[in-house]
């Protein structure tokens, strides 16, 4: 199946792979979201109450914050500033439930693996071996966690309605993510004719400022520290 | 008598803590539970945490406290950004978005997550609270109360009187006149990540030698009788270069150091520069907190000091305090930032309730507790070796003896930032190889920055001069080693002859308490090194998953002991 993701990855990749600093900022991006997957499957290894999706789940995590390093390490190779990961994730296994987020888990690490696979087959076709075989090594642990999650849905009673279920799910959650894009756009702009607003009050705060003169206290001797 | 829950939160370091019937029951870090280090959000999992561990259900509780008073706050944030017009456009736009979004209605939002009436959900003041989360703790029925941070509200140091259940407020500073907001400025220049990068700054200090400090003497000028001031012109926080040092700084100093790049402290003539800018730092900030400590000893009549805010983790500012300031015993508690605001706030609660005030800090055991069955479930899943030796504290200090490194997850966690015996990654102290090992292998960490040592409570006169006995079992101070010891401690010694000792009683930490027992039955030796159970970038393990997870992930370390389960790596 060819979702919106994987139509994307193989439109763009033959963009991303030529250039170095595109590829970087990808590979950053890559490694925020697997950081912030492995959070998510964090907090289910620590919410479910059966002992064999426990490890499942942590196992899962481990490998998310592998690919993390992974993938951070080779954008700081192809030139990506260094600097320490912040991930932002939502605990979907508290909101959708363990039934829905076994669902929803298998979803996205199908979609990973399409997206994976064809940024693989590009950086290989552009002689970028190294990032290819990063690619390689983190497919192959996607394809384990497609897996796994499938194997815990007859258990857990996952269906084509709960599939369907979060399918429509993952939509809505896209489309807020992007209105609060926009929104967050929107509110910028605002924001900045708000601030041209305290243009005055500065005006009032630098005269008061320097009626009141500069806080006076008397520096001591320099010679005090030298010992 | 009442249950009252305090929670810090929406900066960094979110925490709860919950006191019944004034009894401390509970105080945890978010970080040990959503994984996220030095955790900005509001602590709900710790605040469920500390409920679950005490058996109280939300709406049993009679008051959740706020650490800070939110408006107030805002107040201060926008005549701040009057001020530093036009420098700060998107700084304006993002932070209106979080207060307007979030920051401002936080009381509102605890009580409908925890499910909580509104109007049993007030804030206090920040500095307030981190007073009371020192004092009322403390073993001291009347004591001065110096509280130093960056900021809270308007307030970024001040001086309490505290005497039995109250504090009395007798001097302070207020923002941007901050020894917090100093430290975080030379800790981005240096290179470090502010908020995270001060201990590292304060490590780095004792590798350089203080010739910046007439530089920095212009930057902060410090006074008379304690007070100090710090020159707008060399700071740029709460503008858009989110650097907080200005570009009037680097004409002083030189440029700043990039951020991420590999020290070289033997080799590279800038490092050392700034191992001096960070020496000339911490002189200055010891200066300035000796200032305000004797001027605490003046205007209170009492002959102990308590410390709070972040400014208070620096621990070798702690020990010159303690040497230097007069008083004749001094007493930080273990999570002095702004996680403890939580506790003050809970206890200032607590005590308008007419509960009686705490008893002294015991056990820093105060966060969420192991189940070992359930970690030893978990590593046979993972395909760890899992036993049940009649002995494991003998098997661990065999482990130990041989160069090896033993991680120690046991009971509930340490309320704190250091590992004190019950999320600790350990081994031998006397072995530079060793600590090297562990610190390549294990913690990622600059080169420069020392481990410290645990000894058990008995030993610690004969291993160190002065041993201060209300900080060291909080690792909130450090000490010198005794010549005749060095040589069983050459792992844990800074380059300035110190040590970050943790002194450990069976009382405090059993645990570690045998395993040191059991290690000095075994080899003589009477030091370990004890580091905390993370890797690099994590929080500390805060659940057997987390330990688990730990151990599974770093092959380094040859053993982890859950409580009486072993783990070990089957051989391949």
């Amino acid at each position: 199946m060819l979702s919106v993701h994987s139509f994307f990855a193989r439109l763009f990749a033959p963009l991303v792979v030529r250039d170095s600093g595109r590829a970087a900022a990808m590979l950053t991006r890559f490694a925020r979201t697997e950081l912030g997957n492995s959070l998510v499957m964090r907090w289910a290894a620590a919410t479910t109450t059966s002992p064999v999706r426990r490890a499942a789940y942590l196992r899962h995590a481990l490998d998310e914050e592998r690919h993390a390093r992974f993938f951070a390490a080779r954008a700081r190779k192809l030139g990506a500033p260094s600097r320490r990961l912040v991930a932002d994730a939502d605990d979907v296994f508290r909101l959708l439930g363990e039934r829905r987020f076994v669902a929803f888990v298998h979803r996205a690490e199908a979609r990973g693996q399409r997206e994976f696979e064809a940024y693989e087959r590009g950086f290989r076709a552009a002689g970028d071996a190294k990032t290819a075989a990063v690619f390689a090594l983190v497919l192959r642990d996607e394809r384990r966690h497609v897996e796994y999650s499938k194997d815990f849905f007859a258990e857990l009673g996952v269906g084509r309605t709960t599939l369907a279920w979060v399918t429509a799910w993952e939509a809505v959650r896209a489309a807020q993510r992007s209105a609060s894009v926009v929104f967050g756009a929107l509110h910028f702009c605002v924001m900045l004719g708000l601030y041209a607003a305290l243009v005055p009050f500065s005006l009032v705060a630098r005269q008061r400022s320097r009626r009141k003169g500069a806080r006076e206290v008397s520096a001591r001797s320099v010679a005090l520290f030298e010992r | 008598m009442a249950a009252v829950l305090g929670i810090s939160g929406l900066y960094h370091d979110a925490a709860a803590a919950l006191v019944v019937d004034g009894r401390v029951v509970a105080a945890m870090h978010e970080e040990r539970l959503d994984r996220v280090k030095h955790s900005a959000a509001l602590p709900e999992r710790a605040a469920r945490a500390c409920l679950a561990m005490a058996g109280i259900d939300a709406k049993a509780l009679d008051a959740v406290v706020f650490y800070e008073e939110p408006f107030a706050k805002f107040e201060r944030l926008l005549g701040w950004l009057v001020q530093t017009f036009p420098r700060a456009p998107s700084y304006f736009a993002r932070s209106l978005r979080q207060q307007l979004a979030k920051k401002l209605w936080v009381l509102d939002e605890l009580s409908e997550t925890l499910g909580v009436p509104r109007s049993k959900v007030s804030s206090r003041e920040h500095h307030l609270c981190h007073a009371a989360s020192a004092f009322f703790v403390s073993p001291f029925e009347e004591a001065a109360v110096l509280t130093v941070d960056g900021v809270g509200e308007h307030t970024t140091t001040a001086i309490w009187q505290g005497r039995g259940a109250t504090l009395e407020r007798r001097f302070s500073l207020e923002f941007p006149h901050s020894l917090g907001l100093f430290y975080a400025a030379i800790t981005a220049y240096t290179g470090f990540e502010v908020l995270d990068g001060e201990l590292k700054l304060m490590a780095l200090a004792a590798h350089g030698t203080p010739r910046y400090v007439g530089e920095l003497s212009r930057v902060l000028h410090l006074g008379a009788d304690g007070d100090f001031a710090l020159d707008a012109r060399y700071f740029d926080a709460f503008t858009d270069t989110e650097l907080g040092f200005g570009a009037e700084l680097e004409r002083l100093l030189g440029p700043a150091r990039p951020a991420n790049v590999p020290w070289d402290l033997a080799r590279s003539p800038d490092d050392r520069r700034y191992a001096d800018i960070a020496r000339s730092a911490q002189v200055l900030t010891e200066e300035a907190l000796l200032g305000l400590a004797r001027r605490a000893r003046r205007e209170v009549a009492a002959d102990a000091l308590c410390l709070a805010g972040g400014v208070a983790l620096n621990c070798t500012a702690t020990a010159r305090l303690a040497a230097e300031a007069g008083f004749s015993r001094v007493f930080v508690q273990p999570a002095a930032g702004d996680a403890g605001g939580a506790l003050g706030a809970a206890i200032l609660r607590a005590l308008e309730l007419g509960d009686p005030r705490p008893a002294p800090l015991g056990s820093p055991a105060l966060g969420q507790a192991i189940d070992a069955g359930a970690g030893a479930d978990l590593a046979e899943r993972l395909g760890l070796g899992v036993s049940r030796p009649p002995r494991p504290f003998e098997r661990a200090a065999e482990i130990l003896a041989r160069g090896g490194l033993v991680a120690l997850a046991t009971g509930r966690g340490e309320w704190g930032p250091r590992a004190l015996g019950f999320r600790s990654l350990l081994a031998r102290a006397d072995d530079t190889g060793v600590r090297d090992a562990v610190n390549r292998r294990v913690k990622g960490r600059e080169s420069f920055r020392p481990f410290a040592p645990s000894v058990l409570e008995a030993n610690a006169d004969a291993l160190f001069h002065h041993v201060g006995a209300d900080m060291t079992p909080f690792m909130t101070t450090v000490c010198r080693p005794r010549e005749s010891a060095l040589g069983e401690l050459s792992g844990v010694v800074h380059v300035d002859g110190t040590s970050r000792l943790h002194s450990v009683s069976k009382e405090r930490a059993p645990a570690l308490a045998e395993l040191l027992a059991e290690y000095e039955r075994s080899t003589g030796r009477r030091a370990l090194l004890d580091t905390s159970l993370n890797g690099a970038g994590e929080p500390i393990a805060g659940s057997e998953n987390d330990a688990v997870a730990f151990f599974a992930t770093h092959r380094a370390v040859d053993a982890l002991l859950l409580d009486d389960v072993l783990v070990e790596r089957r051989p391949r």
